[in-house]
């Protein structure tokens, strides 16, 4: 079994599921501790699952915080005066690492159009040029029921 | 998944690479009760300053919705600074139970190494032996302590886990069925670790510091785990001295022995490497794991014998870490 029951559920209201690959420039100007404006996945017209991510560069210094725009939730749950972003190496892989691509705990649900918001800070030492971020997803498409699977729909035991 | 629409046509041998950790039956057994999951990531600074023998307690903030943590990753100092948190030691308890997740033993805690994945190494975010469902509205307690050596001003730990969105029922599930059809509570399977210094204590004022000398011509050390408070699955064990300080201690030279002295069942007949044990770290698997869990039972304890026949080195604070699972009722 390579998915838990919940993801089976979500892959089987689509008959087809293809290999899709987001890359988003993050912008880092190489200041030290820079916050960028914040990022945006690309809007897909299909509904997608998101399931692992990687960096290209090789500074473990730098910060992310990610919310879904659409459903609406925070994925990082400091939420303190000075809140404390994720090290990017617990979300995404790195170029050199064993593993370049990081999966997540469970794949991530998002409808069609919907997108991922993304917010950098930049290392405090030797800071990041430039950087791109890469979703590796699954584009679900052709809807069994022409509707496909949704928040409300939610997983049945 | 239903093949008739998602069949590959050039067979069906290929999976898939990034699903992320094996969920436990436990984990799976929770999430069947909730309609919807979403990424969950809580890192939380240790708030150390550099102070050596320093303690910090940090407090979680309540979450709206239940969780599932599954792992952690660590980001904190470097080979000469907390030694990447092999020398940066945790307690975490879980407030609403007081239920701690380190055998309070002389020493009450584990090197952070043995919590989570560090940084880019071949594992950067390693799972606990099981999940720890969460409550909704209740809170972790982290207690972190500076070693003796280099102390770590800073760094992270990062919990990976899962929101447990849109709950059906207005409190979490109280029991679960397992595979097996076993209905058991929620709560009744913990993570559970257990660390022993390696060699003689040193009296120290501010902290508990071992030392194993080096071989003239042999050094053993004898350490015993406290019994168990109720019957345990041991899955891997953890070390934090393959090296120390970045440097290598030649750990091919260091050789161990276990023994469950309530069964008088001895893993190792005969003393063994420890890098063929314990895991560290640096490698793929940072806690070795055993070929099957080794059910401790109640009452029962573990032995350790560990021998040193490096010539030179000492073994500073090495600490070995036993994972598991705690198989008690609140």
């Amino acid at each position: 079994m390579f998915f838990t029951k919940y993801v089976y559920q979500i892959l089987d209201r689509y008959r087809n599921h293809l290999e899709l690959i987001d890359s988003i420039p993050i912008n880092f100007t190489g200041v030290a501790g820079e916050r960028p404006p914040a990022v945006f996945t690309n809007d897909v017209s299909s509904d997608m699952l998101y399931f692992a991510a990687h960096v290209n560069y090789t500074n473990v210094g730098t910060l992310i915080r990610i919310k879904s725009v659409s459903p609406q939730y925070e994925w990082m749950a400091n939420n303190d005066p000075n809140p404390q972003d994720t090290p990017i190496e617990a979300v995404a892989g790195i170029s050199t690492q064993v593993m370049p691509v990081l999966p997540l705990v469970q794949p991530f649900f998002v409808k069609k159009d919907g997108r991922l918001q993304m917010n950098f800070t930049n290392a405090p030492t030797s800071p990041v040029t430039g950087g791109i971020f890469t979703w590796r997803l699954l584009k679900l498409v052709d809807p069994i029921d022409g509707m496909g699977w949704d928040y409300s729909v939610g997983f049945t035991s | 998944m239903n093949n008739s629409h998602c069949k590959i046509d050039t067979g069906d041998w290929i999976g898939n690479a990034w699903t992320g950790p094996d969920w436990t039956p436990y984990a799976r057994a929770i999430a069947d009760h909730y309609p919807n999951q979403v990424p969950w990531f809580l890192t939380i600074p240790t708030t150390l300053t550099g102070g050596v023998g320093q303690r910090r307690v940090v407090v979680t903030s309540p979450n709206l919705y239940d969780v599932l943590i599954f792992g952690a990753h660590i980001s904190i100092g470097s080979d000469s600074v907390g030694d990447n948190g092999q020398t940066v030691y945790l307690q975490i308890t879980h407030l609403e139970t007081g239920i701690p997740w380190v055998v309070p033993n002389i020493l009450g805690y584990a090197p952070m190494t043995a919590f989570g994945g560090v940084r880019r190494n071949p594992t950067s975010n390693m799972k606990f032996p099981e999940a720890f469902f969460l409550p909704r509205r209740t809170k972790l307690k982290l207690e972190f302590t500076n070693a003796q050596i280099a102390a770590a001003t800073g760094g992270t730990i990062t919990l990976l886990g899962v929101q447990l969105t849109h709950p059906s029922t207005p409190k979490p599930p109280e029991r679960v069925t397992m595979p097996n059809g076993d209905v058991i509570p929620v709560g009744s399977r913990l993570p559970w670790f257990a660390t022993i210094g390696v060699g003689q204590r040193i009296f120290d004022p501010n902290s508990v510091v071992f030392n194993l000398p080096p071989a003239s011509p042999m050094s053993q050390s004898l350490e015993f785990l406290p019994p168990s408070q109720c019957n345990v699955e041991i899955h891997d064990v953890h070390c934090n001295f393959f090296a120390r300080d970045g440097l290598s201690l030649t750990p091919d030279n260091l050789a161990v022995k276990i023994v469950d002295m309530g069964s008088h069942n001895h893993w190792t007949p005969n003393l063994s490497p420890i890098t063929g044990v314990f895991g560290v770290f640096t490698q793929a698997y940072p806690s070795l794991p055993f070929n099957k869990p080794y059910l401790l039972q109640k009452g029962h304890r573990i032995q350790i014998l560990t021998q040193n026949n490096t010539p030179t080195a000492d073994i500073i604070n090495g600490l070995i870490t036993l994972r598991g699972v705690r198989l008690c009722e609140y």
